[in-house]
């Protein structure tokens, strides 16, 4: 494996990196968002820790739609995005790359949802940051992964080095 | 072969990971549970049923956006509850809302003169008027004013060490009752999962009026 590795060109390093961070961020994204979600239809309050907000922010009118909550629209957007991640290194099917753009949604319903945080609500949840962080990471590493992906080897070579 | 092993462990993972934040919200203590550390008293605000043996104590910040969404919850249980229960209100004004305490301060200066609760109504239906100013007294002024108080009473009072004390110990017994967040309620003495709608507020009252054998 690590012969393999060291024999390969930077671009594909990287993007291997960048899609192992990809996918670190989205498992990350799936875990905060599944555990809001969890507590909603459990009845369970958030456990904030010494951090003040999460009850405010996860009662409020702004945290479900018609009645579905927010974090169950977040757990399967990142969900989504896992299992693709999973689906590209597996096959190499370039849909992946092809939908990486939309993580731009991602990043834009993350700033509203901050926004509504910041100035209607006037509290901060740390789950709602986190899951932030996360669309923030995925966004971010979409650049990098399309920047590096023209460049990849052929899945048989990648994956011999996986 | 690798492609099973690769799906296999990936759904493998997810469901784990799903089923263990489910065992862990299920098997976690409640962060919120406590008994209520200071009873019911003359000294609370009180309505429906005085003698009532169902009691529901809410400890509350005028200025935190989610009381001001669980109001019409308790107004409306309120309406329907009124003779079976009594609800209690308390002030717990967190540090993050500079406005909670002086509004809180007012509703007890309304309360001196008889209409604690019609300012509590006017707080919170005018939430977003006052929540961002520098310094609310003009505006609670205002409510006074239009609910026919006393103006210069209500100003001593609001100006009064006596009410900012009373304001002062509602929030310490929230504390010693280890309220972590508004609104917390208590149902009995014993801390609620804040139900999410009124629906999940009624069974819980229900519950309590007719206990399960």
């Amino acid at each position: 494996m690590n012969s393999n590795e060291q024999s390969m060109p930077q671009s594909p390093r990287r993007r291997k990196h960048a899609l192992a961070w990809f996918l670190g961020a989205g498992f990350i994204g799936f875990l905060d968002s599944a555990y809001l979600t969890i507590t909603h239809f459990i009845g369970s309050p958030v456990t904030c820790g010494f951090f003040t907000g999460c009850d405010v922010v996860t009662s409020s009118e702004y945290s479900a739609i018609a009645g579905i909550p927010i974090a169950l629209f977040g757990t399967l957007y990142y969900l989504f995005w896992v299992l693709l991640c999973v689906w590209y290194l597996d096959s190499r099917n370039t849909l992946f790359l092809t939908l990486l753009p939309l993580t731009a949604v991602g990043f834009g319903v993350s700033l509203i949802l901050i926004g509504i945080q910041l100035f209607i609500i006037d509290a901060i949840c740390v789950y709602c940051m986190l899951s932030a962080a996360s669309s923030t990471a995925l966004f971010i590493l979409s650049f990098v992964i399309r920047k590096v992906g023209p460049n990849e080897t052929p899945a048989i070579t990648y994956s011999s080095a996986i | 072969m690798k492609r099973i092993i690769i799906w296999a462990g990936t759904i493998a993972i997810l469901l784990l990971a799903v089923a263990g934040i489910i065992w862990a919200v299920k098997n976690s203590s409640n962060p919120q549970s406590g008994d209520l550390a200071v009873p019911v008293s003359a000294e609370d605000h009180m309505k429906g049923n005085p003698e009532s043996a169902i009691t529901l104590v809410e400890y509350s910040d005028f200025q935190c956006p989610a009381c001001k969404s669980y109001y019409p919850i308790v107004e409306k249980l309120m309406d329907g509850y009124g003779s079976k229960i009594r609800f209690v209100y308390r002030h717990f004004p967190l540090p993050q809302h500079t406005n909670a305490r002086p509004t809180a301060i007012a509703a007890e200066a309304a309360g001196l003169q008889g209409k604690f609760w019609e300012m509590h109504k006017v707080i919170f239906d005018h939430q977003d008027e006052w929540s961002p100013l520098a310094d609310p007294r003009d505006t609670l002024l205002s409510y006074a004013e239009a609910l026919g108080l006393d103006k210069e009473k209500f100003l001593q009072d609001f100006d009064s060490s006596d009410l900012k004390k009373k304001v002062e110990d509602d929030l310490q017994g929230g504390i010693r009752s280890r309220v972590r967040a508004t609104p917390t309620f208590f149902l009995n003495g014993a801390a609620m999962v804040n139900p999410r709608s009124y629906d999940e507020f009624k069974r819980a009252i229900d519950a309590a009026i007719t206990p399960t054998p």
